[in-house]
């Protein structure tokens, strides 16, 4: 079914559209869930907390991707989670993979504010635009969905020390590239 | 930047990036293996008619007198420059040890020189300058036609290659080795690029050797391959290498050497020189597939940039690192993790 379909199904408030979108979109937000989250328990609960965001937000809201619409609410569920309990740091794909981002940004000022966060976001969006589109899945599959590198390489058809490598010179051009934009020294 | 800034500032990445991240719609990368064997046939081939050698000889006498006439200015960005260029810096010991070179060599169309080398032990430093001429716009050989300039080093978001058309050029992709030379022994190697304009590269060669046996004659390989070619063109750099001092040897005993499921470990040898410091231990393999799952290897107060395990010509996996910085005391403490820098366990050596 395509998007448009399943968020007619929402505005109509046809129980349907959460069977859809779970029959397109759950093994996404699944694996965005898993991870970022250890615990089989808790990934069902923000899978299933998402279905109902997603709800309660369709209708008003009409979205353009579906799919990135619900990630994004799963991400947000998990990661308010993730927040909460210290026993998933450290030990979460997402973790390691922020680990990698945190070398490549340092720290902005002494004290660091939300403002600096929408302010990276806006020169991440720039950033990503001017990448391949190899470069672009490689870097959000890594960063934004937390995937692990041998998933990342398998879905490319590449070799994980590959996948390994041209992560390391994204991040080294992000880190050129917030230079050359005065955001970090 | 925190953790949960980065995290945050993630969260408000375009929708439209994300959706596109959904699933991937680019083309499977043609496996290694398949390249190599494409270069291999080249090896065969018979390089062309007669004609074309004397233009290409003409032309190649040519090129390496201008070579040589700016191989002093190549040897501004060498070894040192490198490392900065990818924020690291060389050991100010190893400095006095940076031998200069002016080797050269063209082909028809491109051409290549040494600038320096650094020889400590088991590793070898080395940097080389491409050219690509009036021809050719130079990326690195594992660039795509599809990447963007960003890549050699200009801004925008047009592709390599509509940038190589526009400027009525083609795209060579390039690289240097070193693993042909006889009798050094090359196990691992990386190299690293650094564009000084869209037509000329400069690469640094990090190349570990199986042994620390003195080595003194070396060959530099550099190769380009024009995009969308299947044929690779090769030039041979002859070059000497020069040892700088070792300054420590020692030998590590593991205390349990089947602690990481997968493998059982041998004895390690660490080497101090004015590079830093080199560790290297056998690694036996029991398990292949929990043997590959170990991806990073952390030494307790030895840091250190790149390192590995490859399969030594005896059938075992060796694993080395060199350029290490930090203090040998007489406990080393190896930590081993996973693809996903997911702990796995700790191996204990202890001097013998």
């Amino acid at each position: 079914m395509k998007d448009h379909e399943i968020i007619d199904l929402f505005f109509e408030r046809s129980e349907q559209a959460i069977t859809e979108l779970i029959d397109k979109y759950g093994a996404a937000i699944k694996n965005v869930a898993s991870n970022i989250l250890k615990d089989a328990q808790d990934v069902e609960e923000c899978t299933n907390d998402t279905c109902l965001t997603v709800w309660n937000r369709i209708p008003p809201k009409r979205p353009k991707y579906l799919g990135a619409y619900s990630c994004r609410i799963a991400r947000n569920i998990c990661l308010n989670r993730y927040h909460a309990n210290t026993a998933e740091k450290r030990n979460s794909f997402y973790d390691a993979a922020l680990e990698e981002l945190e070398e490549t940004i340092p720290a902005l000022s002494t004290v660091e504010s939300e403002y600096d966060a929408r302010e990276l976001t806006q020169y991440l969006n720039r950033f990503l635009k001017g990448l391949s589109q190899d470069d672009r899945f490689l870097f959000l599959r890594r960063y934004w969905y937390g995937d692990g590198i041998s998933q990342i390489a398998q879905a490319m058809g590449i070799t994980p020390h590959a996948a390994s490598v041209r992560l390391f010179r994204l991040r080294q051009k992000l880190q050129n590239y917030l230079q050359s934009e005065g955001m970090i020294a | 930047m925190n953790r949960k800034l980065i995290s945050k500032a993630l969260g408000g990445i375009d929708d439209s990036l994300i959706a596109e991240s959904m699933t991937y719609r680019g083309k499977k990368t043609r496996p290694a293996p398949e390249r190599n064997r494409k270069m291999g046939k080249y090896e065969n081939r018979d390089t062309g008619h007669s004609s074309r050698r004397l233009f290409a000889l003409i032309l190649a006498a040519c090129l390496v007198f201008a070579m040589a006439i700016t191989a002093y200015a190549a040897n501004l960005f060498g070894i040192r420059e490198m490392f900065r260029t990818y924020n690291r810096e060389l050991p100010e010991a190893a400095e006095p040890y940076i031998q200069q070179h002016t080797e050269t060599a063209a082909a028809e169309s491109w051409s290549a020189s040494i600038s320096e080398s650094l020889y400590s032990g088991s590793k070898i430093l080395l940097t080389v300058t491409v050219s690509g001429g009036d021809q050719y716009i130079v990326a690195p050989t594992d660039a795509m036609p599809s990447d963007t300039v960003g890549l050699i080093g200009l801004s925008g978001d047009q592709t390599l290659e509509s940038y190589a058309q526009s400027q009525g050029k083609k795209l060579l992709l390039v690289g240097a080795t070193l693993r042909h030379s006889e009798g050094l022994g090359i196990y691992t190697e990386s190299q690293k690029f650094e564009n000084a304009s869209p037509s000329e590269m400069h690469i640094l060669v990090e190349a570990d050797r199986t042994g620390s046996e003195p080595a003194g004659d070396a060959v530099c390989q550099v190769y380009a391959l024009e995009a969308g070619s299947d044929t690779v063109e090769r030039l041979e750099l002859p070059f000497t290498l020069t040892e700088a001092p070792k300054e420590g040897e020692s030998i590590f005993v593991p205390v349990t050497p089947d602690a990481i499921p997968g493998m059982t470990v041998g004895e390690a040898t660490v080497t101090e020189t004015p590079l830093g410091i080199s560790v290297r231990w056998m690694e036996t393999v029991t398990d292949q597939d929990a043997y590959y799952n170990i991806m990073k290897v952390d030494v307790e107060g030895i840091t250190y940039g790149e390192g590995g395990a490859v399969l030594g010509d005896d059938g075992n996996y060796y694993f080395q690192f060199s350029m290490g910085q930090g203090t040998v005391t007489d406990t080393m403490t190896v930590h081993f993790y996973d693809w996903d820098k997911q702990p796995i366990g700790d191996i204990v050596f202890e001097r013998k």
